[in-house]
């Protein structure tokens, strides 16, 4: 049976629409040694951006956040790296599991898990 | 303060800011290993005791660089006093914030309008040197730039970047729209990665064409690096030596830099971070006051490192910002001019 797909919506906070696998790294594991290893063209999922987060950023292809707004840094990064980022989506965000793949919206601030 | 910028002003317009940061969510950066609410707290006592001096020391404002510097100094009203001396500190404080913001911005102090012009900046000046220091760099390669400008001082000046960063503007001029990005003492001495760092400063000038996103009080931008028609930059070396930007090479060494601080940092117990902190937080005063800022003594160290192992004392702090984040946006700007309001300190606060 075909699964259904689920959508959720934040803020919108970097403009841009890309398809990647969920790539969870919660700010608390992103400093240091993280054994979490930036896979390219993944879609970055996480409770907020560090600033730990930088390398990660560079090779993924979108952002989605717990926390923050349009303003918040992370939605800012995006924004200067060019790469679609939606905020604020919550608890929810949770229920996306890491390698899922996912398609997020910046422009309208969705992030669909397919 | 007469036809001034009044207290009560300068309380909603900081309040105003801070309703807009929480909209749609807690801006929690940076520095997830220290609360800073509650690192805050702790320095608040020795910080605005000493800002609170200014008023009489410091009276030529235009000493003064960074005004987001002195808007972030702002949050330390939110701390716990004990005692009226205290008290009074944090008016005089207050006062003095208000009016060195009120110098250093221009008419439209709180950037309700969405423009963040600074006092005393002249883009004719700036780019009257636009032909040495014209950029030939793409988008991309400018957003990535600035990206990594942002990380590399959220870093090094972990608790107020602001005392590093200032993106200002729209400035009119030739039919353009100017916003200035100014990232300044980059290599600080407090961490082994900005040590050796090779550059003081570094400033880029961005025509934006009329596209010009906002801006807010605490210098937090909704733009973006990418997108310009024309752009500038040139840097201040270590030695003071100015020299044209080379994006390349500065990616390079941030990126560098970056991965140094990462390790630094993941290495750093907490109590020594926490030492940290507070000497960044002195360095940062005493950069953006030119040196006028009074020496971190060992003492108020260990006086910051008890305090912080003191969790009951940060009980209030916390109770009192989770209540605002349930309320509406009207709601929690009343209650924010409340907690930062220092008029209250007497009226049980404590």
């Amino acid at each position: 049976m075909p699964r259904e797909a689920t959508e959720l919506a934040g803020i919108a906070a970097s403009p841009g629409r890309a398809t990647g696998l969920a790539l969870w790294l919660k700010a608390a594991d992103a400093s240091g040694e993280s054994h979490t290893i930036p896979r390219p063209g993944s879609i970055l999922l996480t409770d907020f951006v560090t600033p730990s987060h930088i390398l990660f950023l560079l090779e993924v292809r979108g952002v989605a956040t717990m926390t923050g707004g349009a303003t918040s840094h992370g939605a800012s990064l995006s924004r200067d790296l060019g790469i679609p980022c939606v905020c604020g989506l919550g608890s929810s965000l949770e229920r996306i599991v890491d390698g899922s793949e996912v398609t997020i919206d910046g422009t309208h601030g969705t992030i669909t898990l397919t | 303060m007469g036809q001034s910028l009044s207290l009560d002003e300068f309380l909603q317009g900081i309040a105003s800011s801070m309703v807009a940061r929480g909209n749609g969510g807690n801006d929690v950066w940076p520095a997830p290993r220290l609360d800073l609410d509650r690192t805050l707290c702790c320095l608040a006592p020795t910080l605005l005791r000493d800002v609170a001096s200014f008023s009489e020391t410091l009276p030529h404002l235009e000493l003064l660089r960074h005004p987001s510097a002195f808007a972030e100094l702002s949050y330390y009203l939110l701390a716990r006093p004990t005692g009226s001396e205290q008290s009074i500190q944090w008016q005089a404080a207050a006062e003095f914030l208000c009016r060195a913001i009120e110098h250093m911005r221009g008419a439209d102090v709180f950037c309700e309008t969405g423009n963040r012009l600074q006092s005393g900046f002249s883009i004719e000046e700036s780019l009257a040197v636009l032909d040495t220091y014209r950029l030939d760099a793409d988008g991309a390669a400018v957003g990535t730039l600035v990206a990594l400008l942002n990380v590399y001082v959220e870093f090094l000046h972990f608790a107020f970047v602001a005392f590093s960063k200032e993106i200002h503007g729209p400035y009119t001029f030739g039919g353009g729209s100017w916003v200035i990005y100014e990232f300044d003492w980059l290599n600080g001495s407090h961490f082994d990665f900005s040590r050796a760092f090779p550059l003081k400063s570094v400033q880029i000038g961005i025509d934006l064409a009329g596209k010009v996103p906002g801006f807010d009080f605490h210098g937090r931008y909704s733009g973006s690096a990418r997108h310009f028609r024309s752009i500038w930059g040139r840097c201040t070396t270590a030695d003071g030596a100015s020299i044209p930007l080379n994006c390349v090479w500065l990616t390079r060494t941030l990126l560098e830099a970056i991965r140094e601080a990462t390790h630094e940092m993941a290495a750093c117990a907490d109590d020594k971070l926490l030492r940290l902190l507070a000497v960044s937080q002195y360095q940062g005063l005493q950069n953006v006051t030119d040196g006028a800022f009074p020496g971190l003594e060992e003492d108020d160290l260990g006086s910051f490192i008890a305090q912080y192992s003191d969790s009951a004392a940060d009980e209030w702090l916390h109770q009192s910002l989770s209540g605002l984040r349930t309320l509406s946006p009207q709601e929690r700007k009343s209650q924010l001019v409340a907690l930062l309001d220092p008029r209250n300190l007497s009226k049980g606060r404590r």
